[in-house]
């Protein structure tokens, strides 16, 4: 309940923001879709078309009220409605974003444990060393250097561009590899160091000490104990990232021509199709806010000494 | 008491010969354990004795292999188990030796116990780590078994839940029952009443006791309170600063001690004659830093006994049958001029 209370204020707090920073920016909407050299009447039509003749808010209450049934308005520039556009681009954003969580999951998992399982080998050194790379490279250049050799030299995966699902699984999957690789490398670092220095703080535990008593191998101590107590950090950086991602994966869609979430904000943004701007940003809100609640109840999960509302007992 | 078995009637499964521990730390070089020497026979009943830093967890958890590998350093003239030296033993040899030949009950359960683990699948992996072909049921059964065993009432259910949701006493028992899991010879408990309430003391360690004698197992008995040891013991070996020192028979070691620090901690023992609300005495002053022990004898700055000769040379070990202690006690007279 706590909880609904905290979503409704997070939204619309979030939705008043961005309306007046959007709407209180200089330059005109009309101008910005009709052309500069636009004749006044036009322009004029334009206003009171999208009802930006009306008083601040007003607009503002017609479009919140219009978004809690789900009408976020329409496209000053397609006119078509910006749920409509927005729900075309999501799965676009969910499937890379989705498939790179995974995927450095399925990465940062297995060398974070070998981290602790051999400390000080070589094996820790050459992970430490990646993750850490991957962490210092910014994310364009990691995109150019794998276009240029899976795209441009290997000649394997295309370049740019998205293929959809009806279109194709193979050429679906092959037209996400490399955004998908892309932001999953950026991900790789930080769910490895974040993991792992937990699992070193975990490591420490008389509990872990009772486990080798008990006669366990070091495996099932580390995947057992130390793994699954060392989860909670991990969870909250992964819900995070996913938040922030879905929001728009804005250089890496841009960078790979993926008609996502990212990249219609960024049109949005320069056409100043404000209703697709708000729009955009009320569903990236909203993710977020779902994304930490998905969170808390993974919390209670994990640890059974936690309660949902997240205090933690004894 | 227990009957006090003659120490030629068993044949020691364990023996400890001189055992040194050492912690590489980042300020120094930490002197834990100084040459303690004991043994164990089976079915018998060994209480290690003394105040707190005296090095009695670190002493147990070098018999066990728990120390951490990348700051302790242990060495011994002998550290076996059986046939098996315990220093370099193989790690799957002494992974089937810890918990199926010698198990630990540890001195805080909140903390020995995994917190996001039903207390049942803990005992439950216990068991397995040594059987590991046992069918689900028959592990389930087992379980509960254990559980009866240490005489926790409704274990079917009590198998469900987390170490938070049980008493501290409920979760010595599940400590217990771990640690019976794989039916070990030796029985290592480190001050397995010290967290608990006094009420729920007496019931540990009588269960303790009647564990050990139904099963036959050698116990060690860490404790800081001799009147502890007196109960459940067939010999006592007190230690100071990381050393034995002294060792007896429990009988003799009441009848007759020498060593002014067991002096000191049996004054320090809580007393049921003692007035209500009088504070308890524990041993005056306080135990020597470890990273920096002085020379002669360690307990010489709390000692009033204590003479010259103390103070720069280490007492010498005297005998008299099983019964040895390290002092210069018969100095004493020579020095009251
Ligand atoms: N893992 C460790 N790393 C460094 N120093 C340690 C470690 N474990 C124990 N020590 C040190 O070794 C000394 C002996 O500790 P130990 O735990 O054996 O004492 P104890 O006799 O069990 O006392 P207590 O009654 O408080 O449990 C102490 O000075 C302690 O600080
Ligand atoms: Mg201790």
């Amino acid at each position: 309940m706590q909880r609904v209370v905290q979503l409704v204020v997070v939204l619309g707090g979030v939705s008043l923001l961005t309306f007046l920073i959007l709407n209180l920016l200089p330059g005109d909407p009309g101008l910005a879709v009709l052309g500069d050299n636009a004749p006044p009447e036009a322009l004029e039509a334009f206003r009171s078309q999208h009802g930006l003749d009306r008083a601040l808010h007003v607009r503002y209450f017609d479009w919140v009220s219009g978004a809690v049934t789900g009408d976020l308005g329409t496209s000053f520039r397609t006119d078509q409605p910006v749920l409509e556009t927005i729900l075309d681009r999501v799965p676009v954003s969910l499937q890379i974003v989705v498939f790179a969580q995974i995927l450095a999951l399925l990465i940062s998992v297995p060398a974070a444990i070998a981290c602790v399982w051999k400390p000080r080998s070589w094996l820790e050194r050459t992970i430490n060393t990646s993750a850490f790379a991957t962490i210092s490279v910014p994310n364009f250049l990691a995109a150019y250097v794998l276009i240029l050799i899976f795209a441009v030299h290997l000649g394997w995966l295309p370049a740019t561009g998205f293929s959809r699902l009806s279109n194709g699984v193979v050429e679906n999957l092959r037209s996400i590899a490399l955004p998908t690789v892309t932001l999953a490398l950026s991900q790789f670092g930080i769910y490895t160091r974040v993991l792992r220095s937990d699992m070193v703080d975990t490591l420490e535990q008389d509990y872990v000490t009772t486990a080798y008593g008990k006669g366990l191998t070091n495996r099932r101590i580390l995947v057992r104990h130390v793994l699954r107590g060392s989860l909670l950090s991990l969870v909250t950086v992964v819900g995070v990232n996913m938040g922030v991602l879905l929001g728009g994966a804005v250089i890496t869609e841009t960078i790979f021509a993926i008609p996502g979430i990212g990249r219609l904000m960024i049109e949005g943004i320069a056409q100043r199709d404000l209703m697709v701007v708000q729009g955009v940003v009320l569903l990236a809100a909203t993710a977020y806010v779902v994304l930490n609640l998905i969170v808390d109840v993974l919390y209670t999960a994990l640890d059974p000494r936690i309660e949902l509302g997240g205090q933690r007992r004894a | 008491m227990h009957s006090s078995l003659s120490p030629s009637s068993v044949t020691d499964i364990l023996e400890v010969d001189d055992l040194h521990v050492d912690f590489e730390l980042p300020r120094g070089r930490l002197h834990a354990v100084r040459g303690a020497s004991f043994s164990l026979g089976s079915g018998e009943s060994l209480g290690i004795v003394g105040e707190s830093g005296s090095g009695k967890s670190v002493t147990s958890r070098a018999i066990m292999g728990l120390l951490p590998a990348t700051t302790a350093r242990v060495k011994a003239r002998t550290l076996r188990y059986g046939q098996h030296d315990l220093l370099d033993a193989p790690e799957r040899v002494m992974r089937r030796l810890r918990g199926g030949e010698i198990a630990m009950i540890y001195q805080d359960p909140m903390r020995a116990l995994n917190p996001i683990m039903r207390v049942g699948d803990q005992v439950a992996e216990a068991i397995r780590a040594h059987e590991p072909s046992l069918g689900r049921k028959e592990l389930s059964t087992r379980v509960v078994g254990l559980l009866d065993a240490v005489r926790i009432p409704d274990a079917n259910k009590r198998i469900r839940l987390y170490p938070h949701q049980l008493s501290g006493g409920m979760r010595q028992r599940i400590v217990i029952a771990m640690a019976l899991a794989a039916n070990p010879s030796i029985l290592i408990a480190d001050e397995p009443t010290t967290s608990l309430d006094v009420t729920v003391q007496a019931e540990i360690l009588d269960l303790l006791g009647d564990l050990q004698e139904e099963r036959g197992m050698g116990m060690i008995l860490v404790t800081h309170d001799l009147g502890v040891a007196a109960w459940h013991t067939n010999r006592i070996m007190v230690m100071y600063a990381g050393r034995g020192v002294e060792h007896a028979t429990t009988a003799d070691l009441f009848e007759d001690m020498r060593m002014p620090y067991t002096r000191a901690l049996f004054d320090s023992i809580p007393r049921v004659d003692m007035p209500p609300g009088s504070l308890l005495k524990s041993v005056e002053g306080r135990p020597v830093d470890p990273s920096n022990p002085p020379p002669g004898c360690a307990f010489r700055e709390r000692c009033h006994l204590a003479v010259e000769i103390c103070g720069t040379t280490a007492p010498p070990r005297r005998q008299v049958g099983s019964h040895w202690w390290d002092c210069w006690d018969d100095q004493e007279e020579k020095s009251v001029k």
